[in-house]
């Protein structure tokens, strides 16, 4: 690091705060207005959300429907691998020899070998991806990915089709509930990153017109676990 | 003819620009009004983001020190850079030790602000736009015209013609096969770069980690399949907590698209930490004054406040109608006739603040209320006592403050001027429509006000003495 070049900003910053007219500042932060509850379930709210911005929910009872749900639309699309988080991230037993029994493999979303950009040939191709929310946000219809050596995030990212399983108890009111949520504040350093997914991928770049499946995937699945109420 | 009068009114002039203009620009705004009416206490929260933005600028310091303790825990290495020169030698030197050859970016004002591309070639490194307005733009060697839409200066049928040039598609490709044929050219790009650079929406300084903004997910893919990741943040960039960055990210995706959150807030904090995990092998946060300090040390700190959604120049009547490019500068629009003469002072940019009609559309627009045309007045008294204004302006502002306070004087010029408009050429309904000398710039595009024959003051004593 240049000491001289770090030495000089923060002495200019101090100088320069001694003649800051900074108008609205005060002596602490107020808290932030708080949002008022929402009189219908947050799996509704979440719902609405999410088709607004162009996501795909499947509602389904329990883990043994969601991997039954999951092995049927895979088969459906004639997918033979899926590029996926760790099995035991996903929580839904018995996904890997349901999916076997269809011919189809979940293949880990990591890159260990000397070779980076052979590795990232190899998975390109590969369909699909799952992940497994860590938290989904109703208001905004969005999901929260977390990133380790379990939760690649390639999977939600290379493949042009993403599957995303998120459980209902899981479901924040907004942004700011799960940032204020016990744990998240002090769980945040051991993911390389965090990612808030809302909707596919998505660009307006040409003459303002919507065009998902920009360079990320072009459709969202979330498969909602849950009772239905 | 100065330099922005004469981009301007070539921009005046261009069919194509107008068109693209007069249909985008309507579209931002309706989707950032509804987007802020479907916020809870959208207009409350608006005020507690300008309460953040300044009470952290008021110890700027503290919390670049907090962040460069937590991102450094992270495993991140924390630069510091004084100028444009000094980032870019420093991206340069991190590329050139570890034998990087393809660079790929996402969107970054700031590497426009510093003219980073420029430098990496220099430095024989081969650098590509992901974003795709921003491919665009470099594809046609142009500039971004506006900081959220780069190429909203273009039309559908530019695009079309460039990508058959370069990417061989059909001269008269619909939009999604244009998309497509982006995202296979640099799906390639992205799986063979040595190293991607981004620049940063916030860094949070609890955390250490750094923010990014995206729709398309090329932001994601540059700071993920590349081993090494290089993030260009403006040191007023810094929030303090996770709490106060979700308010701000809120208010960002509602100005800037008229989304409830952007497709992709990424949260980097820190390499992988793990041999095999997927993310860059090295991250490095490089903290870039050029300027700001300037711009803090005074009357124009306000301007730091800015979270750069660009809903300010979609409100704006000078923007809407001359486009980014007239401003000759990397910010256009509102807050580019404030943060350029800021950053750089006035010399290269003392027109600038004359680019506007100080109606204030845009505080109106600002998810964070920044006063510009308050600071427009500070700039624009500055560069008369900084002798950039018109030597007839000066004399003749003198002639008239010397006048105002003779009242008699007062009286007769007034008298004066209203008997002389009558010889004036060019009347409609009373109205004149030339002006003699350097006024006749009123009259070019608008006619002028009559001056009555009688003034304000002998019709008050008139009016007063009928009074019972």
């Amino acid at each position: 690091m240049n000491e001289t070049a770090r030495a000089v900003v923060l002495e200019r910053i101090r100088q320069a705060l001694s003649r800051a007219y900074l108008p609205a500042a005060s002596r602490l932060t107020p808290p932030p207005p708080s949002a008022p509850p929402f009189a219908e379930p947050l799996a509704a709210v979440f719902a609405r959300a999410l088709a607004a911005v162009y996501g795909q929910l499947h509602p389904v009872p329990d883990a043994d429907a969601a991997v039954a749900f999951l092995r049927e639309a895979w088969v459906a699309r004639g997918v033979r691998q899926v590029l996926s988080w760790e099995p035991a991230c996903l929580e839904l037993p018995g996904l890997e020899p349901a999916l076997a029994a269809a011919g189809i493999v979940l293949v880990p979303a990591r890159l260990g070998g000397p070779d980076r950009r052979a590795e990232l040939n190899r998975l390109e191709p590969i369909p699909v991806g799952l992940t497994a929310a860590v938290a989904g946000l109703a208001r905004t219809g969005s999901i929260v990915l977390a990133a380790d050596r379990a939760r690649g995030r390639l999977a939600s990212l290379l493949p042009p089709v993403h599957y995303a399983v998120l459980r209902t108890e899981q479901l924040y009111p907004d942004l700011a509930a799960w940032l204020a949520a016990p744990g998240v504040r002090r769980e945040w350093a051991r993911h390389s990153s965090t990612i808030i997914v809302t909707g596919p991928s998505r660009t307006a770049d040409i003459a303002q017109t919507l065009t998902l499946g920009a360079h990320g995937p072009r459709e969202l699945h979330v498969v909602l676990i849950g009772p239905s109420d | 003819m100065s330099g922005f009068e004469q981009r301007a009114a070539q921009a005046l002039h261009d069919v194509g620009l107008q068109q693209a203009l007069r249909r985008t620009m309507d579209h931002f705004v309706n989707g950032r009004l509804r987007a802020i009416a479907a916020l809870p206490h959208g207009e409350a929260l608006r005020d507690h983001a300008r309460v953040i933005r300044a009470n952290t600028l008021a110890r700027l310091d503290e919390h670049w020190l907090t962040f460069e303790r937590n991102a450094q825990a992270n495993g991140s290495r924390v630069h510091w850079a004084r100028d444009a020169a000094e980032a870019c030698d420093l991206v340069v030197a991190i590329a050139r030790e570890r034998g990087v050859r393809r660079i790929v970016k996402s969107k970054s004002m700031l590497s426009e602000e510093i003219a980073l591309n420029k430098a990496l070639e220099a430095g024989g490194l081969e650098v590509l736009e992901t974003d795709l307005g921003e491919y665009i733009v470099q594809l046609s060697r142009d500039h971004p015209s506006h900081i959220v839409a780069p190429i909203v200066h273009k039309r559908l049928e530019d695009v079309a013609a460039l990508f058959h040039e370069h990417l061989g598609t059909p001269p008269t490709a619909d939009i999604p096969t244009l998309t497509a044929a982006a995202r296979a050219a640099l799906r390639r790009s992205f799986l063979q770069a040595d190293m991607g650079i981004t620049g940063a929406n916030f860094a949070v300084a609890e955390t250490g980690s750094i923010v990014l903004v995206t729709n398309e997910g090329n932001g994601r893919f540059v700071t993920t399949t590349p081993r090494i990741h290089v993030a260009l943040v403006g040191i007023e960039r810094v929030v303090p907590t996770l709490a106060e960055v979700g308010t701000l990210l809120q208010l960002l995706a509602a100005s800037a698209t008229g989304q409830p959150l952007s497709t992709y807030t990424t949260f980097i904090t820190g390499p992988r930490r793990h041999p095999d995990e997927d993310g860059p092998e090295e991250v490095h946060i490089i903290l870039v004054d050029n300027g700001r300090t300037q711009a803090l040390a005074g009357d124009l700190a306000e301007i730091l406040y800015c979270i750069r959604c660009g809903a300010c120049l979609n409100v704006c009547p000078v923007y809407r109608n001359v486009g980014g490019h007239a401003y000759g500068a990397v910010y256009p629009g509102p807050i580019g006739i404030v943060v350029n003469p800021a950053l750089d002072g006035l010399g290269p940019w003392h027109e600038l603040p004359q680019a506007s009609s100080l109606c204030g559309a845009c505080t109106e627009a600002c998810p964070v209320r920044i006063d510009i045309p308050r600071m427009l007045l500070r700039l624009r008294a500055a560069s008369v006592e900084q002798g950039y204004a018109a030597g007839w302006l000066r004399w003749g502002l003198r002639l008239y403050a010397w006048a105002a306070v003779h009242p008699r004087l007062f009286r007769l010029g007034g008298w004066l001027a209203a008997r002389a408009q009558r010889l004036l050429p060019g009347k409609r309904n009373g109205w004149n429509l030339w002006l003699p000398g350097p006024l006749a710039g009123w009259t070019a595009t608008r006619g002028f006000p009559p001056l009555a024959g009688e003034s304000f003051s002998a019709r008050w004593q008139r009016r007063r003495g009928r009074r019972p």
